[in-house]
């Protein structure tokens, strides 16, 4: 495999994830539109990084163990639905709850800010040699 | 000649007639490409299948009568053997009549380097009238098919024989799959590796397994251990056998085509009514554990031998289907079969499957069969040949001159040059080795008349540097005559060592 190819793979990738990043965020868009304001919108940006990065965490769990996860049935499933969802709920609490802790998230986001920007560029760049290797 | 009027005449009464049958004429000139003697030529290959496996080849279980049925009228290999042990490189130097350290595809899904992939065998069968076609259902030669995509006038991809497409790169990114794909199987559930995609690679498992149990759901009264499967395409043997009918007889004439079908490869899961089709109290010789030993019991390995002897009976089935109808069409009158596989099996030495550093004889010793246009009689060739030999072969056949860069030779009995048994056959794993480097680490076997020594490359202490066994009194390579037989060896050692530094030349 030449280099180009794998910058490839990389761009193939990156295109991807870029795409799932959207999605996720475009998921939490509608949400924020669809909650009422109190609830949701007024602390967005902190209660959106909370819910993502708990999602994050549990789906990495489940990757690990991708070949019993894949298995599971509904019924297999629910407990550690359930387990996920009181997570969130209770990280929603203590957002809601201590303006210290929602302060601290708010300062952390806007810490790794940065590396958002480079991720988005880096997906955009995925993108177009994507585009370019097939056209 | 002098033409007078009245001829002249006669000939512009003609033309509105030859005007309305030029389409008809330019059609069949580019079917036939002119060349009316031109055989067709089909190369089905069954991955995985192993010699040693099969009782055409004096196997004790009789997995395999109609391909003896078939090997009446065929010109029958005993001694051929696979350049690699895998798909990818065997496959490759197939297509291409060079060995692994030439293609240098040879890692999984490894595809062939630039500079010889103008020696592929469709390209080579261009501008010739041909009709080429190349399907797998197995990715790893798909992977080395879409190189060759342009050289053919039909390429498919797996999905169109597979009952589910979960594939996205096949169908978005076409032109360029063999990345794109490597990009796919990164992300999502694809094979026993966790994916990178966090939260689409769990809908997509969740997704993909619902889809698997419906179709084995589906399918239970025909499969009843499962559909088999590789990288979630599922395959029924039967539907590609009606395909491969269906193209012996309407593909444009003539045609080359090359037909991969993954039985009886892993998963070991034949038809429901070859399932348990040997319950004999056979055991096969027991052998010593191997330093690649992957830790499976003796019980073990006979089951799964059991299973795939099984799967090979299924598939002796489903090709004496094939046969039996190529026969009946006539199709045998005007083709050239070719039945082979691309590596074998092991089910010894605490070693299952294939995917080993091992390169035992049942892994690299596979069936090879030719059957001429209107061939009568069964003819045996017991020379050592080689996987690298069937470009060569079909050029030879074709009247085709072979490229400098083949490594193969014409087969015998096509070319009697050849009849000799003091040639060199090598076969190569590498897979751990860097694709553009020299040979460093690799197992490497060279087979010479009645020998064939084994060299390991890289590997920990506790593996031998080299192995010699003499498969004329020893064909189960029980014992190591390393020692024994100090003069065969050198000169072996001599022999390999040379090539290995003439190959490796190239990377230094």
């Amino acid at each position: 495999m030449g280099i180009w190819d794998v910058i490839g793979v990389c761009s193939y990738a990156l295109s991807f994830s870029l795409f799932e990043s959207l999605l996720v965020w475009l998921f939490f868009l509608i949400l924020g539109g669809v909650l009422p304001e109190k609830l949701y919108r007024s602390r967005f940006v902190v209660i959106t990084t909370v819910v993502v990065f708990i999602s994050a965490i549990w789906a990495a769990f489940a990757q690990l163990n991708y070949d019993v996860v894949y298995d599971w049935h509904i019924v297999e499933a629910l407990p550690w639905l359930a387990a996920y969802f009181i997570s969130i709920a209770v990280f929603y609490g203590l957002v809601r709850q201590f303006e210290r802790f929602a302060k601290l998230i708010y300062k952390v986001v806007m810490g790794i800010s940065v590396l958002a920007t480079l991720y988005v560029s880096s997906g955009v760049i995925g993108v177009v040699i994507v585009i370019i290797r097939n056209l | 000649m002098k033409v007078n009027r009245r001829d002249f005449l006669k000939f512009t009464s003609l033309l509105p007639v030859i005007a309305s049958q030029w389409p008809l004429f330019l059609e069949s000139n580019r079917s036939s490409g002119g060349s009316k003697t031109s055989p067709n030529i089909l190369v089905i290959l069954f991955d995985a299948l192993s010699a040693r496996n099969a009782s055409i080849y004096g196997y004790q279980r009789a997995t395999t009568p109609n391909l003896e049925r078939f090997a009446s009228r065929a010109i029958v290999y005993h001694n051929y053997y696979s350049p690699g042990n895998f798909t990818t490189s065997s496959t490759a130097s197939l297509l291409t009549g060079t060995y692994p350290w030439t293609h240098r595809a040879i890692q999984m899904l490894g595809s062939i380097a630039p500079g010889v992939v103008p020696n592929n065998l469709f390209r080579l069968f261009g501008g010739k009238g041909y009709t080429r076609l190349g399907y797998s259902h197995n990715l790893l030669a798909t992977e080395l098919l879409h190189q060759f995509s342009e050289d053919m006038e039909i390429f498919k991809f797996p999905r169109e024989l597979s009952l589910d497409e979960n594939q996205f790169s096949d169908r978005i990114f076409s032109k360029d799959y063999s990345v794109a794909f490597l990009g796919e199987k990164l992300m999502l559930p694809l094979e026993t590796t966790p994916p990178a995609s966090l939260f689409l690679a769990l809908i997509s498992g969740w997704v993909q397994t619902a889809k698997k149990r419906k179709i084995f759901e589906e399918y239970k009264d025909r499969y009843p251990e499962g559909v088999p499967d590789q990288y979630r395409h599922y395959y029924l043997l039967e539907t590609a056998i009606d395909w491969v009918i269906d193209l012996t007889i309407k593909l444009p004439q003539p045609y080359l085509a090359y037909v991969h079908l993954l039985p009886p490869h892993e998963p070991y899961w034949p038809r429901k009514e070859f399932t348990n089709w040997f319950q004999d109290d056979w055991k096969p010789l027991r052998k010593p554990r191997s330093f690649f030993s992957q830790g499976y019991s003796q019980k073990s390995l006979n089951q799964s031998r059991n299973e795939y002897d099984d799967y090979i009976a299924n598939v002796d089935a489903e090709f004496g289907r094939l046969y039996a109808s190529m026969e009946k069409s006539g199709v045998l009158e005007n083709t050239m079969i070719i039945f082979t596989s691309d590596h074998g099996e092991l089910f010894e030495r605490g070693i299952r499957g294939h995917l080993t550093d091992a390169l035992y004889q049942p892994i690299l010793q596979v069936p090879l069969l030719i059957s001429m246009p209107g061939q009568r009689q069964r003819e045996d060739v017991y020379v050592n040949t080689s996987g690298v030999d069937l470009l060569p072969t079909l050029l030879h056949v074709a009247g085709i001159a072979a490229p400098e860069l083949c490594e193969g030779k014409v087969l015998p009995p096509f070319s009697r040059t050849n009849d000799a048994n003091d040639r060199s056959i090598f076969s190569l794993e590498a897979k751990q080795n860097p694709k553009m480097a020299p040979l460093t680490n690799a197992s490497v076997s060279l087979i010479k008349g009645d020998y064939k020594l084994i060299h390991y490359l890289g590997y920990d202490d506790d593996v031998p540097e080299y192995e010699l066994f003499d498969l004329a009194n020893d064909p189960e390579e029980l014992s190591d005559r390393i020692k024994a037989s100090k003069g065969v060896a050198q000169e072996l050692q001599d022999i390999l060592q040379a090539k290995l530094k003439e190959v490796n030349q190239r990377y230094l």
